[in-house]
């Protein structure tokens, strides 16, 4: 497989008249974590709904440049969205649970691919829940709602749905945000596992939790993608003096 | 937006203040040193071992300050750097001060107060006192030109060391067994003075790395 999932080349996006993202260079590679930083509005949560095509959904928004996926440009006239969609999962940053049974929550996408068998979707949740670390917390509960989780359950549940995809890369969108520290610590954990298989972009306002996580580090300020380098590069030694500025806390 | 940093700023330049300190007072050890070969005055010689304690003081609440800052503001970048900087060059001083630690303890137990002895140390602490006030001031000043500078002075104190070696050899050749034990042991001591020299080099990576970010091996 090839190594870079995301070649991302000259893409602007404008809300309407607004440019919200200039000329954005970027690559992504597979099987990292790459953290996605900057002030609030700079552009982060834009610049990930462009991977999978969400800002399709929203009216007046209009993109050029080129986002490819795999090589093949996904904003192409042909281009698969659904597929795309699949392939590119996504996480919110306030769970969002479907209000079913926790089963039925994770087993809902492989059901909508016309997987019916009930052992293979049996076997979808099973390993879906174990590898977001959340099935040896609900086993015995399985089919009971999806409500009563806690938070950080409810997130990771979440994360398992995007697995039960069989997803190639997961989009998180602050995904701890509303979590305690023991609940952020562990969804933390389990990205860590999960880069292993899938290629993560996660959008965080924590620069510890950038730190911590990810391999490479890219730094947004309005709409402009600034430095984009190894986190131990850009948490020791920043090229750019607004990156030294922004996670040294001098703005922002 | 500094109004967010501002007590950071704040214990940032106290950990920085103290590290200063740090060097006078282990400035203050090589003065001295000079006084007791000047003087002959053995209980200045005590003083330094006085003086010591404090110095090892400085050095555990720098550390402490830091370790603090590093658990309490998860400081990155440059602030990062400064403070990494601040316990590396006061783990030097602490070293650089020890060395007339040793050297006032020979003093004290063999009461050697032979003139050319005396004359070789006071020689040698003056080109290092020299090194060593010029290294702080360029921490202080993020200099790195001055901390290269400084760093090239070393060749300097190792030439006079080498130049007192040689010496002492001369004497040695013509001289009885119990001189010649008594040469090396001033050998000892003469080379910590030398080696104190090479913590000043030490101390120049630490600032290069303070303002570039970048490690470089001198020497
Ligand atoms: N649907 C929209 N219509 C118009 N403008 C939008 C829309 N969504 C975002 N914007 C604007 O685009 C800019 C970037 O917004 P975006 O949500 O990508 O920022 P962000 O970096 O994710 O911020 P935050 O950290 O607060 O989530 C902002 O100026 C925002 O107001
Ligand atoms: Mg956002």
């Amino acid at each position: 497989m090839e190594n870079t999932v995301f070649t991302i080349n000259n893409l602007n996006l404008y809300y309407d008249q607004f440019q919200a993202l200039y000329g954005i260079d970027m690559k992504i590679k597979r099987n990292e974590v790459t953290a996605l930083i900057g002030p609030s509005g700079c552009g982060k949560s834009t610049f990930l709904r462009c991977l999978n095509r969400m800002n399709d959904l929203i009216e007046g928004c209009n993109i050029t440049g080129e986002v490819k996926f795999n090589e093949k440009d996904v904003y192409m006239n042909s281009y698969d969205v659904i597929n795309l969609r699949t392939k590119v999962g996504m996480v919110f940053q306030k769970p969002n649970p479907f209000p079913m049974s926790i089963y039925d929550n994770i087993a809902y996408g492989p059901r909508c691919q016309g997987i019916k068998d009930k052992k293979v979707l049996d076997d979808i949740v099973k390993k879906s829940l174990t590898k977001a670390a959340l099935y040896d917390e609900v086993q015995d509960r399985i089919k009971g709602s999806a409500m009563s989780l806690s938070g950080g359950q409810q997130q990771r549940l979440c994360i398992a749905r995007a697995i039960a995809m069989e997803p190639e890369v997961i989009l998180m969108d602050e995904p701890t945000s509303a979590l305690d520290p023991i609940a952020t610590l562990k969804i933390e954990e389990l990205i860590n596992d999960l880069k292993k298989n899938y290629t993560i972009i996660i959008v965080t306002h924590s620069m510890q939790q950038a730190a911590r996580i990810s391999d490479k580090t890219a730094f947004f300020l309005m709409g402009v993608l600034i430095e984009n380098d190894s986190t131990n590069k850009i948490f020791t030694q920043p090229k750019n003096k607004k990156t030294e500025d922004y996670i040294t806390g001098r703005f922002g | 937006m500094t109004a967010n940093r501002r007590h950071f700023v704040e214990e940032l330049n106290n950990l920085n203040y103290k590290v200063l300190e740090m060097g006078e007072e282990t400035l203050k050890s090589y003065v001295r040193l000079i006084l007791v070969c000047k003087t002959k005055d053995l209980d200045l010689a005590e003083q330094i071992m006085e003086q010591d304690k404090l110095i090892n003081e400085l050095e555990v609440s720098i550390n402490v300050d830091a370790y603090l800052l590093i658990a309490k503001q998860c400081p990155v970048a440059s602030d990062l750097r400064r403070i990494i900087t601040a316990l590396k060059i006061s783990n030097e001083l602490e070293r650089i001060a020890d060395y007339t630690v040793n050297i006032a303890k020979y003093m004290i137990a063999t009461k050697n107060n032979n003139d050319q002895f005396l004359e070789n140390i006071t020689s040698l602490s003056t080109i290092f006192m020299d090194m060593l006030k010029r290294i702080m001031e360029a921490f202080e000043k993020e200099d790195v030109k001055l901390a290269l500078e400084v760093n090239s002075a070393d060749e300097i104190l190792d030439k006079e060391y080498k130049k007192t070696v040689k010496n002492l050899i001369k004497t040695a050749k013509t001289s009885s067994d119990e001189e010649i034990e008594e040469a090396m042991r001033v050998l000892i001591v003469l080379k910590q003075i030398e080696r104190a020299g090479d913590h000043v080099t030490n101390i120049a990576e630490n600032i290069v790395y303070l303002v570039n970010g970048k490690r470089v091996e001198l020497n």
